[in-house]
C-alpha cells in the first residue's frame, strides 16, 4: 500500500520522544541538585537552564533548518566534504553510544541497587537493550508509536509523584528558604550542567523523517519549555519534602522523596511505579540512540540498509555501559561542572561547531551553495 | 523416455477414464464442449460426474416434439420449480421450432420459463458449478447449450443468535452458512445502493464463493485493490471455512494477534461497513472477516454502542481493567511476592505467605501449573456436548481446585489469582483476542519469575513494540492509540455519546469523514428555558 508513507513521524511524536529522553534521565539524577551546591536555589537553576539549552539547541536545531531533508552525517559532508565530514559524523556517532550507554549504565545501576540486588548489572542493562535493539529494527515508525502509547502512562506517573507529595511538601516550605543566600554563581554553574545534557542531539538525525520539518525548530522549542517545566516542578518538590542537603546527597533524589511519601497504610513504597515509568521512558531513549545510531552508520559507511547493524550495536552497547563508570561517586564527579561542562561544550564545538564554521566560511566565500546540492542517496 | 511418449503415445487425445487425475480432469472439462445431439451431451455429462448418487435427469420431450432433458442435484432444488418448469415445456402447443425467428432456447428464455433467474450457456464447468449451487439445466436436442434455471431449495440453518457473541440489547439475529442470506442480511441492515457486494470464486476444488461487501465512495479504492490482488493470488484446492482466507491475506503470519476481525453478527459488520472497512462473506460459514482491524476493536461489544453513554463508558473500562489484568495479573503476583515483598502491606504480605505453607512447589511451577490446568478444562469444555460439558468443567473445576489445596499441592492465593485471571479474560469480547492474550500471559509470567518486575516492565515493552510494529492491511494496528489520533479515542477506550461521534476513523473514513450533522446532543431543560 503505496498510501501508507512508512517510516515517517510526526511532529508530535518527535515532541513525545524528545521529551521523553530530556525528562527521563533529568528525573532520575537531577543534575541541577546534585552537581553543585546551588542547594534550595537549584530550582532556579532549572529555570535558567532553559536559556543554556535553548542557545544549544538552536545550535543543533538550526542546521536542521538548513538541510531539512538531510541528516547530521549528510549535511556534514555536504558542508565539510566527504573526510573531513566523515570524521566529524564519527565523532557524533561515538557521542551517540556513549550516551546512551551512560543512560542504560544509570537505569541498570538504580534497579540493581534497590530492586535486583542480587542480578548482574550486566543483565539488567543487557535486557533494556534487548528491547530497544527490537524497537530499533522495526523501525522509527515503530518507536515513535512506542512514544505514543508510552507518553500519557509517563505523563500520568510524573503528575502522581509530583502530586503524591504534596501534602509533605506544603509542611516544610520552609526548605526552599533563603533564596539566594550563596549568590548566583552556584545556581548558574548549576543550570549550565543540566543545559549542556546531550539528548537534543538526536533532533539532527531525525529531523528527515519528519513529516513537518520546516516546523523542527517550534517542535524542539515546545519540548524544552515542557521538559523546563516539569524539571523545575519536580525539583521544587524534592527540595521541599527532603531538604537541600539531603536532596543533594542521594543518588536518585526523585525516587528517594517518593519513597518518603506514605499515601495511606497501604500504599507505601510507591517509587517502584516511579522506576518503572521512568523505564519506559528510558527505553524510547536508548532506541531513539540506537537507531540513529546504526542509521548514521549506515549512511556514513553507505550500506543500504541500517538493520543488520542494531544487533551488533546493541552488544557493543551492554560492553559499553557496564564500563560507563564504576561507581556513582565516579559519575556525579563527571558531572560536576568543571568537567562535565567543558566537556560538553567541547563535544558540541567538535561536531556543531565546524559544521557551522564550514557553512559560514562556504557562504561567505562562495564555492558552492549548499542547498542546491542534490540529496545524497543513502 | 519423453520423445518415445511423444512418438508412439496416444498422448494428445484425452478422454474420460478412471486413469486422469484431478488436474488432467479438470483440463479434459476445460476441452470438452456441448454438442447438437442431445444423447451425447447426456453421456459427455454422465461421463463427467459419473455415477453420483444425487445426479439426476428426467427425460421429456417439449410440446410434444424435441426431446428435451432436464438435469438437476438432488437435495439441492425446490420440487415445485422443478414440476414448474416441466409444466410450462411439456403442455407447449406452440409451433415454434422451425420458424427461423425462434429457436427453443430463446423461446424458452423469453416467453416460457415463469422462473426469475435464467440464463444460457455453453460451458460445462460452468454448468456443473451451477448445478452445485442448486440450479436446473435444460437440454434440449439439436442445441449445444442449455438453459440454467435457478431452483434452489436446499435446508440451511435458521437465523439464530450467534453464540460466540450474545448480546443483552441488540439484534439477536446472526450470519447463517449460506451466502445469499448472508448477503441479503447485510443489505437489510445497508438499503443503501451503494454497498456494493463483489463476488468471487476462490478454490479449484471447492468452488466456494466470496463476497466482498463495501460502501462504494467511503472505503479507500487503494485497499480495495490491495485486498482484491490478495484474494487472486490464492491458489488452493478449497476454501472450506474463512479461516483459510484469513491466513492467505493476512500479513503479519507470526503474530499471536488476530489482525481480521471476524464476526458473525451482521449489525458489527455494518457498522464497519459504516467506518469504511471491507468485509469479506465466505460460502459456507458465519464467520465474516472485516478488514482492516484494529487492536482496541476487539474490546468493543456491540453492546456498548446500543447502551447509553454512562453504562458503555463504565463497560469499556471494565473491559480495559479486564485486558490488563488477563494480561499481567500472574506476574505481577508472581514478581511481588518473590521479588518485590516489600510492596505488599505486612498483614496482606502475613495472609500470604500463610497460604503457601507447606507447599512444596515454587510459586512459579503452582501458577504455571494452574494455568495449564485451567486452560485444560476450558479446552475440554468447548469439545464436550454441552449437556455435559459445563457440569464436568464445574465439576472438574472444584474437585481439582479444591482436592489441590487440601492436599497441599497449591495456594489459595494462587487459586485466587487464576481464578480472577480466568474470569477477566472470559469478559474480552473476541475469543480469538482473549486466547492471544492468554499466551501473552504465559510469556510475561515467566519473565515475571525470572526478573520481578523488571521482567513484566520488559515483556510489556515486547509486547508494545509488536504491537506497535504490526500492521491490518496497510493500517497501523494499535490505530488510535500508537499512533496517536486524537479525534479517534471517542470511541476505544472511552466511548463519545452518540450525538458526539461526528467523525468516521480519520485514516479509514478520510474520503468522508463526517458521518452525522454537528450540535445534535438534545436540547436539555435548562438549555431549553433560555
Amino acid at each position: 500500500l503505496s498510501r501508507y508513507i512508512y517510516e515517517k513521524i510526526t511532529n508530535r511524536q518527535l515532541f513525545y520522544i524528545l521529551f521523553m529522553m530530556r525528562v527521563v534521565i533529568i528525573l532520575a539524577i537531577l543534575p541541577v541538585l546534585t552537581a553543585t551546591d546551588a542547594e534550595q536555589d537549584a530550582w532556579i537553576a532549572s529555570i535558567l537552564s532553559f536559556f543554556g539549552s535553548g542557545l544549544l539547541m538552536l545550535v543543533v536545531v538550526g542546521l536542521s533548518m538548513i538541510f531539512p531533508n538531510h541528516t547530521f552525517v549528510e549535511y556534514s559532508q555536504i558542508v565539510l566534504g566527504p573526510w573531513l565530514g566523515r570524521l566529524v559524523s564519527m565523532l557524533l556517532l561515538l557521542i551517540f553510544l556513549w550516551v546512551a550507554a551512560l543512560d542504560i549504565k544509570i537505569y541498570s545501576e538504580a534497579l540493581a541497587s534497590r530492586f535486583l540486588i542480587e542480578t548482574p548489572v550486566a543483565f539488567i542493562a543487557g535486557t533494556m537493550v534487548l528491547a530497544s535493539v527490537f524497537a530499533a529494527y522495526s523501525g522509527v515508525e515503530t518507536i515513535a508509536r512506542c512514544a505514543d502509547v508510552l507518553f500519557p502512562v509517563f505523563i500520568f506517573f510524573i503528575l502522581f509523584g509530583l502530586l503524591a507529595p504534596l501534602p509533605q511538601a506544603s509542611e516544610n516550605l520552609i526548605n526552599l528558604e533563603p533564596i539566594l543566600a550563596r549568590g548566583w554563581g552556584p545556581v548558574i554553574r548549576s543550570g549550565m550542567v543540566s543545559s549542556v545534557l546531550l539528548h537534543f542531539i538526536v533532533i539532527s538525525m531525525l529531523t528527515p523523517t519528519l513529516l513537518e520539518p520546516k516546523k523542527i525548530l517550534r517542535t524542539s522549542f515546545i519540548t524544552l519549555i515542557c521538559a523546563t517545566v516539569v524539571l523545575t516542578l519536580i525539583t521544587l518538590m524534592v527540595i521541599t519534602v527532603l531538604g537541600p542537603h539531603n536532596g543533594k546527597e542521594s543518588n536518585f533524589p526523585f525516587f528517594v522523596m517518593l519513597r518518603s511519601v506514605q499515601l495511606s497504610e497501604f500504599l507505601e513504597r510507591i517509587e517502584v511505579f516511579a522506576i518503572f515509568s521512568w523505564g519506559f521512558g528510558l527505553f524510547i531513549g536508548v532506541s531513539v540512540f540506537l537507531l540513529v545510531g546504526a542509521k548514521g552508520i549506515s549512511q556514513l559507511f553507505g550500506l543500504e540498509d541500517y538493520r543488520p547493524l542494531v544487533g551488533p550495536m546493541g552488544v557493543i552497547w551492554v560492553a559499553l555501559s557496564i564500563h560507563a563508570f564504576d561507581s556513582f561517586f565516579e559519575f556525579h564527579q563527571s558531572i560536576k561542572p568543571h568537567i562535565s561542562v567543558p566537556l560538553y561544550l567541547t563535544i558540541y564545538a567538535s561536531t556543531y561547531g565546524v559544521v557551522w564554521v564550514g557553512y559560514i566560511l562556504r557562504k561567505l566565500f562562495g564555492g558552492i551553495t549548499v542547498e542546491t546540492q542534490s540529496p545524497k542517496k543513502k | 523416455m519423453g520423445f518415445l511418449k511423444r512418438y508412439f503415445g496416444k498422448s494428445n487425445k484425452m478422454t474420460w477414464n478412471d486413469q486422469l487425475d484431478l488436474s488432467q480432469r479438470d483440463a479434459l472439462l476445460q476441452k470438452t464442449t456441448l454438442t447438437t445431439s442431445l444423447e451425447k451431451n447426456l453421456k459427455t455429462m454422465e461421463q463427467i460426474i459419473g455415477p453420483s448418487y444425487d445426479y439426476g435427469t428426467r427425460n421429456f420431450r417439449t410440446g410434444g416434439k424435441i426431446p428435451s432433458t432436464l438435469v438437476y442435484m438432488d437435495g439441492l432444488v425446490q420440487n415445485q420449480v422443478i414440476e414448474e418448469i416441466l409444466r410450462a415445456l411439456m403442455h407447449l402447443s406452440l409451433e415454434i421450432e422451425g420458424s427461423s425467428k425462434y429457436s427453443i432456447i430463446t423461446a424458452a428464455l423469453y416467453d416460457l420459463l415463469i422462473i426469475k433467474g435464467c440464463k444460457k450457456t455453453g460451458d460445462l464447468s460452468e454448468i456443473f458449478r451451477d448445478l452445485a449451487k442448486g440450479s436446473v439445466a435444460l437440454l434440449f436436442d439439436g442445441h449445444p447449450e442449455v438453459i440454467l434455471c435457478e431452483a434452489q431449495g436446499f435446508n440451511t440453518r435458521p437465523i439464530q443468535e450467534p453464540s460466540s457473541e450474545i448480546v443483552i440489547r441488540g439484534p439477536r439475529e446472526g450470519f447463517v452458512e449460506n451466502i445469499q442470506t448472508n448477503t441479503s442480511l447485510l443489505r437489510r441492515h445497508i438499503r443503501s445502493p451503494h454497498l456494493w457486494i463483489e463476488s468471487m470464486v476462490i478454490g479449484k476444488v471447492t468452488k466456494t464463493e466470496i463476497a466482498i461487501a463495501y460502501i462504494k465512495g467511503l472505503v479507500s479504492e487503494e485497499l480495495l485493490q490491495e485486498l482484491r490482488s490478495r484474494l487472486e493470488r490464492i491458489e488452493t484446492d478449497g476454501i472450506l471455512e474463512s479461516g483459510y482466507i484469513e491466513e492467505f491475506i493476512e500479513e503479519n503470519p507470526f503474530t499471536i494477534f488476530p489482525s481480521i476481525l471476524r464476526t458473525e453478527r451482521p449489525d458489527k459488520v455494518s457498522g464497519c461497513l459504516l467506518e469504511g472497512r471491507i468485509a469479506i462473506i465466505t460460502d459456507g460459514t458465519p464467520f465474516v472477516l472485516i478488514i482492516p482491524c484494529e487492536f482496541t476493536m476487539f474490546n468493543q461489544a456491540p453492546d456498548d454502542y446500543y447502551e447509553r453513554f454512562p453504562v458503555a463508558v463504565v463497560a469499556r473500562a471494565l473491559r480495559t481493567l479486564s485486558l490488563l489484568i488477563t494480561l499481567l495479573l500472574p506476574g505481577f503476583y508472581v514478581s511481588v511476592v518473590n521479588f518485590h515483598p516489600e510492596l505488599i502491606p505486612t498483614d496482606l504480605l502475613l495472609r500470604i505467605s500463610a497460604t503457601r505453607e507447606g507447599v512444596p512447589f515454587p510459586l512459579i511451577v503452582e501458577v504455571i501449573l494452574m494455568e495449564v490446568i485451567f486452560e485444560l478444562i476450558r479446552e475440554a469444555g468447548i469439545r464436550l456436548p454441552s449437556a455435559i460439558g459445563q457440569a464436568i468443567s464445574i465439576v472438574g473445576a472444584l474437585i481439582l481446585g479444591d482436592a489441590a489445596i487440601r492436599a497441599g499441592l497449591v495456594s489459595q492465593s494462587v487459586i485466587i489469582i487464576i481464578a480472577i485471571t480466568a474470569i477477566a479474560s472470559f469478559t474480552i469480547p473476541v475469543y480469538s483476542m482473549s486466547i492471544a492474550l492468554r499466551i501473552a500471559r504465559f510469556f510475561i509470567t515467566i519473565l515475571a519469575a525470572t526478573f520481578g518486575l523488571f521482567g513484566v516492565q520488559f515483556g510489556i515493552l515486547v509486547l508494545l513494540i509488536h504491537l506497535c510494529s504490526v500492521r491490518s492491511f496497510g493500517y497501523p494496528y494499535l490505530m488510535p492509540l500508537g499512533p496517536q489520533i486524537r479525534q479517534d479515542l471517542k470511541d476505544n477506550i472511552y466511548k463519545h455519546w452518540r450525538w458526539g461521534m461526528n467523525t468516521r476513523p480519520k485514516l479509514l473514513g478520510g474520503r468522508e469523514p463526517i458521518r452525522q450533522k454537528r450540535d445534535l446532543q438534545p436540547a436539555t431543560t435548562k438549555t431549553k428555558k433560555e
